[in-house]
């Protein structure tokens, strides 16, 4: 009988565990990291996360402070990027903004994997009309343009951080929903699943214990990318003016505001325009890095 | 007898391909071979030897990163056919033009959008620069040659529209139409089942005598190239480690690789009580190849001379016979005969007069819909009036092709179905139809392996996890204690180091993620342990550890099996009885050794002739049986007897009628109008 | 296959009245008093109660959504709450302007999308294809209406080669056409083409590897032919499923161009009637635009299986 000879330490189970772990990430990020530009993305992300979560450190003014003498006031020492129509300072104004487009983008990516899951699990595992309905539902969303359905919304429920994040997470949703659903699909058909059911194991915990854990990657990937493309959306419909409500300050609104001064003051317009872009960027190109770490083809077996 | 002229000659081939950061890994290590007109070459090896890199390299088909060196000539090619580069006309006019390729695998090896016809033709317009009105009357020859019927109307399908043997058919069309010299034959028909398997090798044979074509057969399986071939390369490592006439290979092998493979292979023609040799240890690791011989960690008779260098080929007594080996046979012979008899007998099992489970005119059918409304359009009978008991401490095999049913009887017993029929007592009690609550205590009784180690592990749980799961579900252990205890019995008992059960499955061999299996199937105690084709996903010197591990359990634990499996050399080893399963039904069931020398139904005395069995002089006197056409879908089964639109015995009665099964006397059963 | 489209064009249907369903309720919910927002507030109860009725909005909602769908299904879309016109005369000409942009980009988008992905495809790991991957990823993370700005600014302010809005069609004046397409048609077009392209290369790359592939490799065929006949062909099917996602996508994104270069198109006047809560025109713009997308789907599948025996032989 071939009985491999183990090295004759006798580790503690949690050692080994623990270091087997260490192991798996340190294997993660350095396929994550294998591509150059995905640390400019990565840096880039860690740098408006630091910009959002210390803003009131790094914004020298209020952002709504309004100086009605000083209006359209040019670059100067005091005003890093000069002040806005109202004599807002616009650094500041782009500094809390970033708060506003990673929050929304962060907290309806979140809200909509989390439901998107369920619903995907839902209806993989009841199958038959509930699956049917939900696939219906899916397919009802996606025949509306994002933007129009959360125009439509946004009129119901009106503007507003909060309102936004859910509208976004509704657009969302049926993506996810659709990945959940043909992941955990394909995972519940494999052996060890059928496996799990034959020693009587209780069917709910077959899918948190072994469907869930199973099939949760590709809507990992998803959500890191559909962070950008939830600030996108938010942006864009605060550049219509129909998204998150001025005073509040979103890069979107901004440009919104500004947008009739373009040809005097083109600063004004383009620094938010520029921060919106390397966000989305920095954010996009991550993204890719956590995908090609996660995309179990890349992995040694 | 003077030698034939030389058609492909290989010197020195080394292939690389990168591995990790700078490195290179040797994929094949130097390996030289030739092909002479005429000739019928085997090209033997597991998976990782580099036999189908080997055969690659000399079309150049490996494609960079991948680095191939050393030379290679073929017929009618001026100088070394490497030095021109794979884009260059002469390589192009060597694959396919010279040399043709089949590949494994039937279902992915056409391009699926495009017709069937048109593929042929691309191959004959290339090289023997025809119109198209004319390469495409020599596909509709070629097409009628191989056997398909109709070549005009199935010209114009689409792969999708066969059947995997009527694909690789097709695929031996297209490589043939353009008149090559030699055929490359990769693990050819290793997906295919084992009557079409056979036919279709049957058709190389024949049809490469009538066109002058030499084959070269790349396989994993010693019976294929003990029937087929006439010299034989055995590969391990990236090497060749030894060649030879086939009757002089396997009469006298002289590596210790090739004898060691000989031993773990179970054979149709097996005495009852033989035990396999499996060779101990796995594979060497792409990673960590030594420079050394490869074998050398596997090695039984392994000396401190053979670390430090790789032995050249050197020649044997017989002629033309290579091995790489500093030993030579004698001395092999006399350090086996040192090491004390290996090959004893199997351990004794007692097996109990007690039926154990009992199945009785079991039914399964599954609804087929079809439209928008999904209406019900008519049923698939997978399992028709299958009736069988096993005693305890027993081994039933059931073997049978592509859909005859044996998986879904497993999942019947398993009730991962509900049978829509029949009984399924366990130890007297109907578990057919019960209710999963009542089930509960049955499914730790009756237990499963799966077939693929890769897809029946969660890739996400610990290996003690996966053992421990049915001891948590049955509350069979009371403490942690208990627990731990258990678990590093089961890890020792399927032969697993205990402290490897904090490891992920990928961590583990796939020998070792069977034995996992194999440790979750008897975590709960069972009586019976259903294998659902354990083996056949293992190469061939790992299997023979887990025949044997399966064998080692059942003498000591008591345990019943159900062994389902496609190979009936296996199954013809591991089994007390076997029941041969054909569309859905049994056709004969039988002890095994009765099996083999008395067969009565003509389904099994095909299924029979159609295994190779590893030994040229046995395949020499053997009877081969020529089946019509291929296993039907069990949707086209015939009304009377499955078997008899393939049946050369055939009658009306047979077509229309179907035969039941009648005891034949010493525990054989058939169900074939001819033994009534 | 003539089944399968039968089936196909049962769903479309569904999601259609689906649509209609919620975009229904989306007027039902509105807290605007849609008398009110028709006829002004200084009118007199009893013709207030008049409209009431007039309008059915003394029935429950599911009689009132038959009669609404009813009036749908014969071109009347009700009336618009802002302009007190019927709703199809207000979107008139403006979905003809919309459609021609979609469809213009679309057109544009799929040769370049798919050429560039060729190139990177055939050249994987050389530097052509470093630079248009990483073009392509870092134009698909631009906002639409932020390249329509940055593009004003650079082409009408800075160089003013062009025209900073309007919208002509081609037959009234066809270079005035040109130089106001140019930039939404580029806006429109360049997340579109650097999606194609990354999708044809990732499929590409996928058909490469197929088995079929090395078949093709071992007949001895130029590798150019190999790329063109057994690569290409089979890459480019789920390309084609991109074709009615794209479409819903540059529906989407042409409200950002509209309303950047104040095109007056359905997005236009989306945004327009989101602000003067204007439900009836936002109402049939959503109707509209989720039919056209849906149509666009199932051409989709239509052409899928045209090019793929598989799906029509399964």
């Amino acid at each position: 009988m071939s009985v491999q000879t183990l090295a004759p330490e006798e580790k503690s189970r949690q050692q080994i565990m623990r270091e087997q772990r260490q192991r798996d990430i340190r294997r993660f990020f350095h396929t994550m990291f294998s591509r150059r530009i995905v640390i400019i993305g990565a840096v880039g992300t860690a740098f408006f996360l630091l910009i959002a979560l210390f803003a009131p450190l790094i914004a020298p003014y209020d952002p709504n402070a309004v100086d009605i003498l000083n209006k359209f006031a040019p670059m100067s020492a005091e005003h890093l990027l000069g002040t806005d129509i109202y004599g807002r300072d616009l650094f500041s104004r782009l500094v809390y903004g970033t708060r506003v487009s990673i929050l929304t983008g962060v907290i309806a990516t979140l809200m909509a994997a989390i439901i998107g899951c369920l619903l995907g699990m839902v209806a993989s595992f009841y199958g038959g009309t509930v699956d049917k309905l939900l696939i219906a539902a899916c397919d009802t969303f996606m025949a509306i343009p994002g933007t129009a359905l959360a125009m439509a919304l946004l009129s119901l429920l009106g503007g507003g951080m909060l309102n936004m994040a859910v509208i976004l997470c509704i657009t969302t949703i049926p993506g996810m929903l659709r990945m959940m659903r043909a992941s955990s699909l394909s995972v519940m058909s494999t052996d060890y699943i059928l496996a799990a059911k034959l020693s009587g194991e209780n069917k709910l915990k077959i899918m948190i214990k072994h469907v869930l854990p199973n099939s949760i990657s590709p809507i990992i990937v998803m959500a890191t990318q559909s962070v950008g493309t939830s600030i996108m959306m938010e942006s864009g419909l605060s550049f219509l003016g129909i998204g998150i409500k001025i005073p509040t300050a979103s890069w979107g609104s901004i440009i919104n505001e500004a947008r009739p001064y373009l040809m005097t003051s083109p600063l004004y317009v383009l620094a938010p325009c520029i921060c919106l872009a390397l966000l989305i960027i920095s954010l996009n190109l991550l993204g890719d890095g956590i995908r090609d770490a996660m995309d179990p083809s890349l992995r040694g077996a | 007898m003077e030698k034939k002229e030389l058609l492909v000659e290989a010197k020195n081939i080394v292939t690389t391909f990168p591995f990790d950061k700078g490195t290179r890994t040797k994929a094949v290590d130097g390996v030289s071979f030739e092909l002479r007109r005429g000739e019928i070459v085997g090209l033997v090896g597991e998976s990782g030897s580099g036999k189908s890199v080997t055969s690659m390299s000399i079309l150049q088909l490996i494609l960079p990163p991948g680095k191939v060196s050393g030379e290679v000539h073929v017929e009618g090619i001026e100088g070394n056919a490497l030095d021109y580069g794979p884009e260059s006309e002469q390589a192009r006019a060597i694959r396919g033009g010279k040399i043709g390729m089949i590949f494994q695998e039937p279902m992915t090896s056409l391009n699926p959008i495009l017709t069937v016809g048109y593929q042929i033709s691309e191959n004959i317009m290339t090289h023997l620069k025809v119109d198209k009105a004319e390469a495409k009357r020599q596909a509709i020859a070629m097409m009628e040659k191989v056997g398909i019927a109709n070549p005009e109307i199935r010209y114009n399908q689409y792969p999708l529209e066969f059947s995997g043997g009527m694909r690789q058919r097709i695929m031996i069309a297209m490589v043939l139409a353009a008149k090559p010299e030699v055929l490359i034959a990769d693990e050819a028909t290793t997906a295919l089942d084992v009557t079409t398997q056979a036919q279709i090798l049957e058709l190389i044979q024949r049809l490469t005598k009538e066109e002058d074509v030499s084959v070269i057969i790349v396989t994993h399986n010693l019976g294929l190239v003990a029937r087929y071939a006439d010299r034989i390369y055995v590969m391990y490592g990236g090497n060749i480690v030894e060649s030879g006439d086939k009757y002089t290979l396997f009469e006298n092998p002289s590596h210790p690789y090739t004898r060691g493979l000989l031993a773990a292979v179970p054979r149709l023609d097996d005495p009852k009580d033989r035990k396999l040799v499996p060779i101990e240890g796995m594979p060497p690791n792409p990673a960590e190849m030594p420079t050394y011989c490869k074998f050398y960690a596997r090695c039984p008779f392994r000396e401190d001379r053979c670390k430090e260098k790789l032995c050249d080929l050197r020649a044997e007594p017989e002629k033309d016979h290579y091995v790489r080996c500093y030993l030579t046979r004698e001395e092999i012979e006399a350090k086996h005969r040192a090491m004390g008899e290996q090959s004893q007998a199997a351990a004794a099992k007692q097996i109990s007069d007690e039926v154990c489970l009992e199945v009785d005119h079991l039914r399964m059918s599954f609804p087929l819909y079809r439209g928008m409304m999904k209406r019900k359009i008519g049923e698939v009978h997978a399992v028709q009036d299958v009736s069988f008991y096993v005693r305890t401490g027993e081994t039933l095999g059931i073997v049978g092709e592509s859909g005859c049913g044996k998986s879904t009887l497993a999942k019947c017993i398993m009730r991962a179905l509900t049978p829509a029929e029949g009984k399924i007592l366990y130890k007297g009690t109907d578990i057919a139809h019960m209710k999963e609550h009542d089930l509960k205590p049955i499914r730790s009784k009756i237990t499963m392996i799966f077939q693929d180690p890769f897809s029946s592990l969660d890739p996400r749980q610990t290996a003690e996890s996966i053992v421990g799961e049915p001891l948590k579900i049955n509350h069979l252990v009371h403490s942690k204690a208990e627990y731990d205890a258990r678990i590093d019995e089961l890890f020792s008992l399927v032969g697993l180091n205990p402290a490897y059960r904090t490891r992920v499955p990928r961590e583990f061999s796939g020998g070792q993620r069977q034995r996992l299996g194999i440790a979750r199937a008897l975590a709960s105690n069972p009586d019976v342990i259903i294998c659902d084709e354990p083996v056949s996903a293992l190469d061939v010197s790992v299997q023979a550890q887990v025949i044997n591990l399966l064998e080692d359990l059942q003498a000591k634990l008591h345990v019943t099996y159900l062994f389902i499996a496609h190979d009936l050399s296996v199954v013809k080893h591991i089994s007390d009885r076997v029941m041969v399963m054909y569309l859905g039904r049994v056709m004969e069931t039988a002890k095994a050794e009765t099996l083999y020398e008395n067969p009565l139904h003509p389904y099994t005395k095909a299924l029979l002739s159609a295994v190779p069995i590893s030994d040229p002089k046995v395949e020499a006197g053997r009877e081969r049986i020529k089946l019509l056409g291929e296993v039907p879908s069990v949707l086209e089964r015939p009304k009377g007897c499955p078997f008899c639109e393939r049946c050369q015995y055939a009658t009306d009665r047979c077509r229309a009628e179907v035969p039941t099964l009648r005891d034949h006397g010493d525990g054989q059963a058939v169900a074939c109008f001819l033994y009534e | 296959m003539a089944k399968y489209m039968f089936k196909r064009l049962g769903q479309t249907l569904i999601i259609i009245v689906i649509v209609s369903v919620l975009t229904f309720l989306l007027v039902s919910l509105m807290p605007k008093d849609p008398v009110y927002a028709l006829y002004g507030t200084d009118i007199t109860q009893e013709e207030y109660d008049v409209a009431f009725k007039q309008l059915n909005l003394d029935k429950p909602i599911p009689v009132r959504y038959l009669a609404w769908a009813g009036d749908v299904l014969h071109g009347d879309f009700g009336t618009s709450y802002r302009y007190h016109d019927d709703v199809l005369a207000v979107i008139g000409e403006k979905l003809g302007v919309t459609m021609y942009l979609c469809f213009a980009s679309t057109i544009i988008s799929f040769p370049i999308g798919i050429l560039l992905g060729v190139i990177t495809a055939v050249k994987r790991g050389k530097w052509q294809d470093s630079v248009l991957t990483m073009f392509a990823n870092i134009i698909s993370s631009i906002p639409s209406f932020v390249i329509a700005i940055v593009m004003l600014w650079i082409f009408c302010i800075k160089l003013g080669w062009l025209p900073s809005s309007g919208f002509t069609f081609p037959w009234d004046d066809f270079g005035e056409h040109i130089r106001e397409i140019i930039m939404p048609l580029f806006c429109l077009s360049i997340g579109g083409i650097a999606s194609v392209c990354r999708q044809t290369r990732s499929s590409m790359l996928e058909a490469i590897r197929q088995d079929y592939v090395r078949t093709a490799r071992s007949k001895g065929l130029k590798e150019g032919f190999i790329i063109y006949k057994h690569v290409l062909r089979n890459g480019l099917v789920p390309i084609i499923t991109m074709i009615g996602q794209r479409l819903a996508m540059m529906m989407g994104m042409t409200v950002f161009v509209e309303n950047v270069f104040a095109i007056p198109g359905i997005g236009s006047l989306m945004v327009e009637s989101v602000n003067n809560v204007d439900m009836p025109v936002l109402q049939a713009c959503v109707m509209l635009s989720a039919l056209i997308i849906s149509l666009a789907y199932l051409f989709t599948d239509f052409l899928y299986v045209v090019v793929d025996p598989r799906i029509s032989l399964s």
